[in-house]
């Protein structure tokens, strides 16, 4: 039995949306296995036929219904959660975790912006505590609806997951999507980056914003890089930077971008869209108060200095804003019409 | 009057009790998965492949069955078989299915 090029192609889109609704360590063999039941069931149902085409491939997995259902039928049944309900409670779980965490992220940069810390400093472990508490919450409260709705309609169809289980060729995710998956040099280096970024943000909020010269030869003067109005907000860059780096940690552990990372990563983009926003109404953010000290900076015009790096950042600052504002929209967008699982 | 849907319940939760020792006693030769649920339904033994993988996966995490993927096939397939412990176990439950079908067969013709 031989698949023509459409059904392969429908077929390998089949099974990315059984894989993205697959979770554990033994996602991939539980997909392998899936592909092979589903052609086996293929090949009864065609036996004489050489090639196969996409309308043949399309009856049988409509029959099967949405890869989600199929997943979920091959996964080991979970003690609270019965394998007819888990994949619709793996679904909410995986958005509503990440917007309560995201919501908490957010709440605290409003704060931080507003001044609410600004006495007793960046509270941290109120802020890691704040999510965990979140999370675990939300993650407990999302599980016992699902226990109870499982127990309450034990043997019952519910109308509202058929949705879910009925398979329509148009919610496929595309093949595409496949080489959008993270490797493992590029997530490496996102965490190496980010923990460098976090290690600067918490030496320049130390030292008030001022580094040493070093390549000043006449003496030991030190240069003011950002002005404090800058520093106002190191907190927040440490804060979503974390947040940036435990992501990528995730792909790493992961392998595969999933709709927690996802929304975790809208998250980041809409705080780093408000963080934006706050910046470019609190300029000037460079001083390079110090330079004009220094032997070799004699004679420079330290004022135009400045300001050209002024300008330069709040360039920088503007094309962030909509940079974060169109990967909002694409990932929402690519979100709700196709759930990376 | 009962409905059907209560008759078709009741069915199905004195069937689940013997669905471990049918899949068992099939899996004395090397299986896969697709033949296994076939095989089953051919002898009269309605099971459905949301009932058969999953207590596949579980019975060797259990220890009681060993599977391995083999390409010799038209294609890749898993076939399962049950190691030496699952051997015992399967003794054990036929035994146990036979002693506690012959008590319900008592108890039911009593009652009658």
């Amino acid at each position: 039995m031989k698949l023509n090029k459409s059904a392969r192609e429908m077929l390998d889109r089949y099974m990315l949306g059984v894989r993205r609704a697959l979770t554990g360590k033994d996602r991939e063999d539980i997909a392998r296995e899936i592909e092979s039941f589903l052609l086996d069931s293929l090949e009864e149902r065609y036996p004489d036929k050489g090639e196969l085409s996409a309308s043949q491939v399309e009856d049988v997995l409509a029959e099967m219904g949405s890869p989600r259902k199929l997943a979920g039928q091959f996964t080991p049944q979970r003690c609270l959660i019965g394998p007819r309900l888990y994949p619709a409670y793996i679904m909410v779980m995986r958005i509503v975790v990440p917007v309560v965490v995201g919501a908490i992220l957010l709440s605290f940069v409003i704060g931080t912006i507003a001044g609410t810390y600004s006495d007793a400093g960046f509270p941290v472990w109120e802020f890691l505590g704040g999510v965990w508490n979140g999370a675990f919450s939300a993650a407990a409260f999302v599980t016992l609806i699902f226990a109870a709705i499982d127990r309450a309609s034990e043997c019952a169809d519910i109308e509202e997951l058929k949705e879910l289980e009925d398979f329509n060729l148009d919610d496929l995710p595309e093949l595409s999507e496949k080489e959008k998956e993270p490797t493992v040099v590029g997530s490496s280096f996102e965490v190496v980056m980010g923990v460098l970024g976090l290690a600067f943000f918490t030496y320049i909020y130390n030292t008030g914003g001022t580094v040493p010269l070093f390549g000043d030869p006449g003496g030991a003067g030190s240069l003011r890089i950002f002005t404090p109005n800058f520093l106002r907000f190191v907190p927040v860059m440490m804060a979503i930077t974390g947040m940036e780096v435990a992501r990528s940690a995730t792909l790493l552990v992961q392998g595969r971008n999933s709709s927690l990372t996802e929304w975790w990563q809208v998250s980041t983009h809409v705080a780093n869209f408000i963080l934006s926003v706050f910046l470019l109404g609190a300029f000037p953010l460079i001083s390079l108060e110090g330079l004009g000290d220094a032997s070799f900076a004699a004679g420079w015009n330290i004022t135009r200095i400045a300001s050209a790096a002024n300008t330069g950042l709040r360039v920088i600052l503007i094309l962030s804003l909509v940079g974060s504002a169109v990967d909002v929209i694409q990932r929402v967008y690519r979100e709700l019409k196709n759930p990376a699982g | 009057m009962m409905d059907n849907n209560t008759f078709e319940n009741l069915k199905q939760e004195m069937r689940r009790g013997n669905v471990v020792l049918a899949v068992m006693s099939r899996l004395q030769a090397s299986q896969y998965g697709y033949a296994m649920l076939k095989n089953l339904n051919d002898l009269g033994f309605d099971i459905g492949q949301d009932t058969l993988y999953p207590l596949l996966r579980r019975l060797e995490e259990q220890g009681l069955l060993e599977s391995e993927w083999r390409v010799d096939d038209p294609r890749p397939r898993r076939y399962y078989r049950l190691n030496q412990a699952g051997r015992e176990v399967l003794e054990k439950l036929k035994a146990e299915w036979e002693e506690q079908n012959e008590i319900i067969r008592r108890i039911v013709n009593e009652t009658e």
